[in-house]
C-alpha cells in the first residue's frame, strides 16, 4: 500500500466478494441477526413475556412453531425478542474495547517514550485479568446485568485489543508516507484520523468482528452464572440457562433453539472475522 | 403419589406411625431392613455451619437433625415428645428437666446436667451473637439442681418454649469440648460433638459433610445402618436431576424441585410425599401502596389460581390452603384444630368478584410490585401466577427481580424492600404449631411483620396462647387467630407444600416429614429388605 | 510485573466488594432476619463496621504475612478453604490442556498438511465447535453421556486417581471444547501458511526428505504462533472453568469464586481472585518464553520502549 493511499478508497463490496462464500454466507446470517435485534419485538407473533403456567413445555402446535417454554411463553416470540439484549450486549462491549483499544495502541504508538511506558504497563497489568472474574466483581458492585458484563468484559478485551493495534501502528508510523506529510507541517492528530486509523481499518474491522464472537459466548457465560442480563428479559444465554432442565425432563427444544441461535451467529462472525483478518494481513504484506 | 405403607409395621421409638389428619400423608417411610455401605444425600448448597446456636437454612438443619440431639424431640407427626430428657411443669413459670439415664456423647462421655446448662445458657446469650437467643427471651435462669436435673425458670410463662427446646436453640453439646474448642465448634475449622445415632466423620466445605454410625448410642433399639452418610451440596437443579437419575445421589428433599414428575416415572429412585411443615405465601412488604387496602388483598387472594400452582409449580406436591399456616403443624390440640379448620372455607378462585373489589376500591389501574427471581424455579412460577391475577383483577404489573443469590435481601433489607409491595416465600417455624409462623409476622415486632401489621384481637389471641397451659385451649386461641389472619390477609397463603422426598428404590426409611429438619431423620435409613 | 498486578488487583477488588450493596452477613440469615445482637457481634469481629483503607490496611498487613484472613460464611482460614479446593480447579485445567494440545495442534498440523476430506472435516467441526459455549457444551454432554448412555458420572469429584479421571472427563471435555477448535485452526493456518513459503518449496525440491522438511522448516517456523494462541487458550481456561465447575459441581475454585462473590466474603474472593491473577500471569510468561526460546528475535522486539 503506498503511501496517501487510504482503504477507504476501495470502497464497495469488493471486499466482501473477496472473503469467499463462507464469507458471503456469514454476513447475510450476520445482517438477519440484526435485523432481527432490531425489530424483533415487533415481529413476534406472540407477547414473550407473558407467563401461563398450565402451557408449561408444551409442543409445537398452530403458530407456535417451537412451542412452549418452562413458564408457558412461545419460544419464537421470545427468540427474535431475545435478539436485542443477544446482540447488543456483545456490540456494546465490541465498541467499547476496540473504542478504547484503538485510542490507547495510536496514542503508544505514536509519543512513544513515557507514554508509551505507561499505557503499556496499564495493559500489562489489565492482561491480568480474566474477563469471567471481572464480571463476576462487577455483578458484585453493580448489581448483576447487562451493564456491568459488558462493561467489565470490555476492560479484560481492551488489551489484547490493544497489543494488535500498536503493533501495526507502530509499523504505520514507520512508513515514509508519515515522514513525508509530518515534513509537510500536518498535525499528528490529522495524519492518524486521516491516514494511520483508516490504513489499519481493516485490521480493526476484523479484531472487532472476532470479538463479538468471543463477548457473545462469553456474555451467555456470565448470564448461566445469574450475573448478567436478568431474567425475564428474553435474551438467548439466560434462555438456555432457564430451560436447560428441559432437556432431562424429555422437553429440549427451548434451550436447543436459543443454543442454535447463539451458535449460529457466533459461527458466522468466527468465519467473517477470519477472512477479513487474513485480508488485512494480505494487505500489510 | 402417596406412600404406600402408613409405617404401622414398626414400633420404632422415633416416629409415631400416624398420618397427618387433614391430608392424609404419611410421615415416615418403611424402616430400612438391610445395611448400606455409602449413602450421598444432596442439600440445596453446601452446608456453611454445624453449630446450632449459628444455623439457620435447610443445610444446616439437615446436617444439626442428623447427628445431634435436643432435649425434646419433634416427632413426625410435629407431637412433642422427651428428647435426651423428660420435663415437667410445676409452675406455669418453672420447666423441671430430667436426663434420660445412660444418655452420653459420641465420646463417651455422660451427658449431664452441666452440658444442658451450658448449651442453653450459651443459646440464650445475646453476646455470643447465636441466632435464636430473642426466642429464649423469657428464660430467667438455668440451673443444675442434681446431675440429671435442670431448672428452667422464666419471667412468664411460655408454652412456647418446649417447641423451641425441641429446635436447635435446645440442642445439647459438650461443655468441655466446646469449651476446648472456643470459636472453632462447629465451624470447618473444628469439630462438634453430639448425641446422636450417627456421628461427624469429616467436613470439608466444598466436598460435604460426612457422618458415620455411633458405635454408643444411647437408644438401643435404633440401630444406623448406613456406614457412611454424605451431605453434599448441589444448588443446580439440572445436576441434582442428574445425579438422581443416575444413582449418584440416593436422596433429596426435594424443595421446589421442578424435575419431580421425571424422577417420579425414573426407575433408579421414589418420590415419597408427607405431611408438610412450610407455608408458601405471598409475604406482603408494604402497606402503603395498593396493597395497604384489605380488599385488594383478598381481591388478589381470590383471584390466584391456586391449582395451577399445584399442577405446575410443584408438579401436585402441596395442597391447597384454608389457612396461613400448613395442617402438617397440628402438633398438639389436633382434633381442635381439625375442627377449625375444616370449617374454615376453602380458598377459591372467583376473578369476577375479584374484580369488583378493586374496581369498588377505586384501586382499577393502579400497579403492583411483585419482587422476584427467575433463578428459583418456584418464586418464578409463584410470581407468573400473582402476575397473572393481578393482571386478571384490573391491576398493571411491576417486576422487581434480582438474582437468586439477593433474594434474601427482601427479607432482612429495608432499603431492599423499598418500592416493593410484595413478594413470594417459603416460611415456616421452628416447631409445628401454627403459631410458630403467625408469630413471626402477625405480632407487631415479628422479625418479618415488614410494616407494622398490628390487629389487636390477633396479637391478643397470640399472646394469650403463649401462656395457656393447656394444649386444647391454646389451640383453640391459636385457631382463632389463623380465622382472623385469613380475613386480614397480612399475607397471602399460596398453597401448602407436602414435604418432598426423593429416595433410591434400594433405600427406605427415612423420614417424610418436616421434622427431618429438627429431628434424626436417618435413624431408620437402610437398604430396602 | 506480577507483584504490581498483584497490589493493583487487590486493591480494586477490595474496592469493589467494598462498594457493593448489601452485606456480607445475609449469606448467614437463612431468611430470617439476624436479631440485632448477632449481627453486633459478626460486624465487630469481621471489622465489618471500619473504614474503608483501615479494612483493606488489615487484610494486607495479614496478606502479607501469609495470612489470607477468614471465610465470613464458613469461619475457617481462607488458605485452607483455598487448598482444599485447588487441585479440582488445577486438575480440570490441566485435563482440558492436555486434550488441547494433543488434539487441537495434532488436528491442526494434520489438516494443514494434507489437504483433502480430512481437512474440510477438521474446519467444519472446528467452526461449530469453537462457537460453542462451554456451559452448553456441559449440558449436552450430561444429558447424553452421563444420563442417557451412563459412560460417565453427572456431577462430583470422584475419590482415588482413576475415579478423579472418570469425574473429570466431561467437564474436561467441555472445558476444551471451543478453544480446541481456536488452536486446531490457527496451527493447521499456520502450518499452511509455513508450507507454502519459498523456503520450504525450495527445500522439497532440493529433495531433502518429507520429514525434515516438515520438522525443520515448517513446524519450527509455525511453533510461534501456536505457543503464543496456546498459551492465551490455556490461560483463558483458569476463568471459564468457574462455569464449567458450576455446571457440574465440582468443588473448583471458579465456582467457589462465584459463590463467594455473590455472598460477599470478601476474604475468599481476595485470596481466589489473586491466585487466579497469579496463574494467569505465570501461564502467559511462559508461553512467552517459550516462544523467546524459539526466536530469540521477538525477546527483543516485544519490550515496550
Amino acid at each position: 500500500m503506498l503511501g496517501g493511499e487510504t482503504s477507504a478508497s476501495r470502497r464497495g463490496l469488493t471486499w466482501l466478494r473477496a472473503t469467499g462464500p463462507a464469507g458471503i454466507a456469514s454476513a447475510v446470517v450476520i445482517a438477519a441477526a440484526t435485523f432481527t435485534a432490531v425489530f424483533g419485538p415487533l415481529l413476534a407473533p406472540y407477547d414473550p413475556d407473558l407467563p401461563n403456567l398450565s402451557l408449561s413445555w408444551a409442543g409445537p402446535v398452530g403458530g407456535h412453531l417451537l412451542g412452549y417454554d418452562f413458564e408457558g411463553r412461545d419460544v419464537l416470540s421470545r427468540l427474535l425478542a431475545g435478539a436485542q439484549s443477544s446482540m447488543l450486549g456483545p456490540l456494546a462491549v465490541v465498541i467499547l474495547s476496540v473504542t478504547a483499544g484503538t485510542l490507547l495502541a495510536i496514542t503508544a504508538a505514536w509519543r512513544r517514550g513515557v507514554s508509551d511506558t505507561v499505557i503499556s504497563s496499564g495493559l500489562n497489568i489489565l492482561f491480568a485479568f480474566p474477563g469471567i472474574l471481572l464480571a463476576v466483581l462487577a455483578a458484585a458492585v453493580f448489581g448483576a446485568g447487562l451493564p456491568a458484563a459488558a462493561i467489565a468484559l470490555s476492560i479484560a478485551y481492551l488489551p489484547y485489543v490493544a497489543r494488535v493495534l500498536r503493533g501495526a501502528a507502530l509499523e504505520e508510523r514507520g512508513q515514509p508516507y508519515v515522514a513525508a506529510l509530518e515534513v509537510q507541517g500536518a498535525s499528528a492528530t490529522a495524519i492518524c484520523l486521516r491516514h494511520v486509523v483508516p490504513n489499519i481499518g481493516p485490521l480493526i474491522v476484523a479484531q472487532a468482528t472476532i470479538l463479538f464472537g468471543y463477548a457473545m459466548v462469553d456474555l451467555a457465560a456470565i448470564s448461566f452464572l445469574g450475573l448478567g442480563v436478568q431474567p425475564p428479559t428474553a435474551n438467548w444465554g439466560v434462555m438456555i440457562s432457564e430451560n436447560k432442565y428441559g432437556l432431562l425432563l424429555g422437553h429440549p427444544l427451548p434451550a436447543v433453539a436459543a443454543g442454535i441461535c447463539i451458535v449460529t451467529v457466533v459461527i458466522a462472525v468466527n468465519l467473517l472475522g477470519e477472512r477479513l483478518f487474513e485480508q488485512a494481513r494480505a494487505a500489510r504484506g | 403419589m402417596v406412600a404406600a405403607c402408613s409405617g404401622s409395621a414398626s414400633g420404632s421409638a422415633s416416629s409415631s406411625g400416624h398420618a397427618s389428619l387433614v391430608t392424609g400423608l404419611a410421615a415416615v417411610t418403611p424402616a430400612g431392613a438391610k445395611p448400606v455401605s455409602s449413602v450421598v444425600w444432596a442439600t440445596n448448597r453446601d452446608v456453611i455451619s454445624l453449630d446450632p446456636i449459628f444455623s439457620a437454612g435447610y443445610p444446616e438443619y439437615t446436617a444439626d437433625s442428623l447427628m445431634c440431639e435436643s432435649l425434646l424431640r419433634q416427632a413426625p407427626d410435629g407431637s412433642l415428645q422427651p428428647g435426651l430428657a423428660t420435663v415437667s411443669n410445676p409452675s406455669p413459670t418453672t420447666l423441671v428437666f430430667t436426663l434420660r439415664p445412660g444418655v452420653r456423647f459420641w465420646d463417651g462421655h455422660p451427658v449431664t446436667s452441666a452440658d444442658v446448662v451450658y448449651s442453653l445458657d450459651r443459646a440464650a446469650d445475646p453476646k455470643l451473637g447465636g441466632y435464636y437467643s430473642g426466642r429464649l427471651d423469657r428464660i430467667a435462669s438455668v440451673t443444675a439442681t442434681s446431675p440429671t436435673r435442670v431448672t428452667v425458670k422464666l419471667s412468664q410463662p411460655d408454652y412456647w418454649l418446649e417447641g423451641e427446646l425441641a429446635s436447635m436453640p435446645g440442642i445439647i453439646i459438650e461443655k468441655s469440648f466446646a469449651e476446648k474448642e472456643g470459636k472453632n465448634y462447629g465451624t470447618p475449622a473444628g469439630s462438634i460433638m453430639c448425641t446422636g445415632a450417627y456421628m461427624l466423620k469429616s467436613w470439608t466445605p466444598g466436598v460435604g459433610v460426612v457422618a458415620v454410625p455411633n458405635p454408643h448410642y444411647w437408644n438401643p433399639s435404633v440401630r444406623p445402618l448406613v456406614g457412611q452418610i454424605t451431605l453434599k451440596g448441589v444448588p443446580d437443579v439440572t445436576s441434582l436431576t442428574a445425579g438422581l437419575l443416575t444413582g449418584a445421589i440416593q436422596g433429596d428433599y426435594g424443595v421446589g424441585l421442578p424435575t419431580l414428575g421425571q424422577l417420579k416415572d425414573s426407575g433408579t429412585v421414589r418420590v415419597y410425599l408427607g405431611p408438610g411443615w412450610s407455608s408458601d405465601v405471598l409475604e406482603i412488604a408494604s402497606f402503603k401502596g395498593v396493597l395497604g387496602n384489605v380488599s385488594v388483598r383478598r381481591a388478589l387472594s381470590l383471584a390466584l389460581n391456586r391449582q395451577g400452582i399445584i399442577n405446575s409449580v410443584y408438579q401436585g406436591a402441596a395442597q391447597l390452603p384454608r389457612w396461613v399456616s400448613n395442617p402438617g403443624t397440628f402438633g398438639y390440640g389436633q382434633s381442635v384444630f381439625a375442627q377449625a379448620y375444616d370449617s374454615s372455607p376453602a380458598l377459591t378462585q372467583n376473578i369476577a368478584e375479584a374484580r369488583k373489589l378493586v374496581q369498588q376500591a377505586g384501586d382499577t389501574g393502579k400497579t403492583i410490585t411483585f419482587g422476584t427471581t427467575s433463578q428459583q424455579a418456584v418464586v418464578a412460577g409463584v410470581t407468573a401466577a400473582y402476575q397473572a391475577a393481578a393482571q386478571a383483577i384490573g391491576l398493571k404489573v411491576a417486576l422487581r427481580s434480582v438474582p437468586a443469590q439477593d433474594y434474601i435481601d427482601f427479607l432482612i433489607s429495608p432499603q431492599a424492600r423499598a418500592g416493593v409491595d410484595a413478594f413470594p416465600v417459603v416460611d415456616y417455624g421452628d416447631f409445628a404449631d401454627p403459631a410458630a409462623l403467625l408469630a413471626a409476622f402477625d405480632l407487631p415486632g415479628g422479625s418479618v411483620n415488614y410494616d407494622n401489621f398490628n390487629v389487636p384481637e390477633i396479637t391478643s389471641a397470640l399472646e394469650q396462647a403463649r401462656i395457656t397451659a393447656n394444649p386444647d385451649q391454646r389451640a383453640a386461641l391459636v385457631a382463632k387467630a389463623e380465622e382472623l389472619t385469613i380475613q386480614q390477609l397480612p399475607w397471602i397463603p399460596d398453597v401448602q407444600p407436602d414435604t418432598v422426598l426423593v429416595l433410591s428404590k434400594d433405600l427406605t426409611g427415612a423420614l417424610s416429614s418436616t421434622a427431618y429438619l429438627f429431628s434424626p431423620w436417618a435413624d431408620q435409613l437402610g437398604g430396602t429388605g | 510485573m506480577l507483584p504490581a498486578s498483584l497490589l493493583v488487583a487487590s486493591f480494586v477488588i477490595f474496592a469493589a466488594l467494598f462498594l457493593a450493596p448489601g452485606t456480607p452477613l445475609a449469606a448467614l440469615s437463612g431468611g430470617q432476619p439476624l436479631p440485632p445482637g448477632s449481627v453486633q457481634v459478626l460486624e465487630q469481629r469481621y471489622h465489618l463496621n471500619e473504614s474503608f483503607l483501615a479494612q483493606y490496611w488489615y487484610w494486607l498487613d495479614n496478606a502479607l504475612h501469609g495470612n489470607l484472613g477468614i471465610s465470613i460464611t464458613l469461619r475457617e482460614n481462607v488458605s485452607t478453604l483455598i487448598a482444599s479446593r485447588i487441585w479440582t480447579t488445577a486438575g480440570l485445567v490441566l485435563y482440558a490442556s492436555l486434550i488441547i494440545v494433543v488434539l487441537g495442534i495434532g488436528l491442526g498440523i494434520a489438516s494443514g498438511l494434507r489437504p483433502g476430506r480430512l481437512d474440510t472435516g477438521v474446519l467444519v467441526v472446528t467452526a461449530i465447535s469453537a462457537a460453542i459455549p462451554a456451559f452448553v457444551a456441559a449440558i449436552v454432554l450430561i444429558v447424553v453421556f452421563a444420563v442417557k448412555l451412563g459412560w460417565f458420572p453427572a456431577l462430583g469429584n470422584g475419590t482415588g486417581f482413576l475415579s478423579n479421571i472418570r469425574h473429570f472427563t466431561l467437564p474436561a471435555v467441555a472445558l476444551a471444547a471451543a478453544s480446541l477448535a481456536i488452536v486446531a485452526r490457527v496451527t493447521r493456518a499456520s502450518v499452511r501458511q509455513e508450507a507454502e513459503r519459498e523456503h520450504v518449496q525450495t527445500a522439497v525440491s532440493r529433495g531433502i526428505p518429507a520429514r525434515q522438511v516438515i520438522q525443520r522448516h515448517i513446524l519450527r517456523n509455525a511453533a510461534i504462533p501456536i505457543t503464543t494462541i496456546t498459551g492465551i487458550t490455556i490461560a483463558s481456561l483458569i476463568a471459564v472453568a468457574a462455569v464449567v465447575e458450576v455446571a457440574f459441581s465440582l468443588n473448583g475454585l471458579g465456582a467457589y469464586l462465584v459463590q463467594a462473590a455473590e455472598t460477599k466474603d470478601i476474604a475468599v474472593v481476595q485470596g481466589i481472585s489473586l491466585l487466579l491473577v497469579t496463574a494467569f500471569v505465570v501461564v502467559n510468561l511462559l508461553a512467552d518464553v517459550i516462544c523467546a526460546v524459539l526466536d530469540p528475535r521477538l525477546a527483543l522486539r516485544d519490550r515496550p520502549r
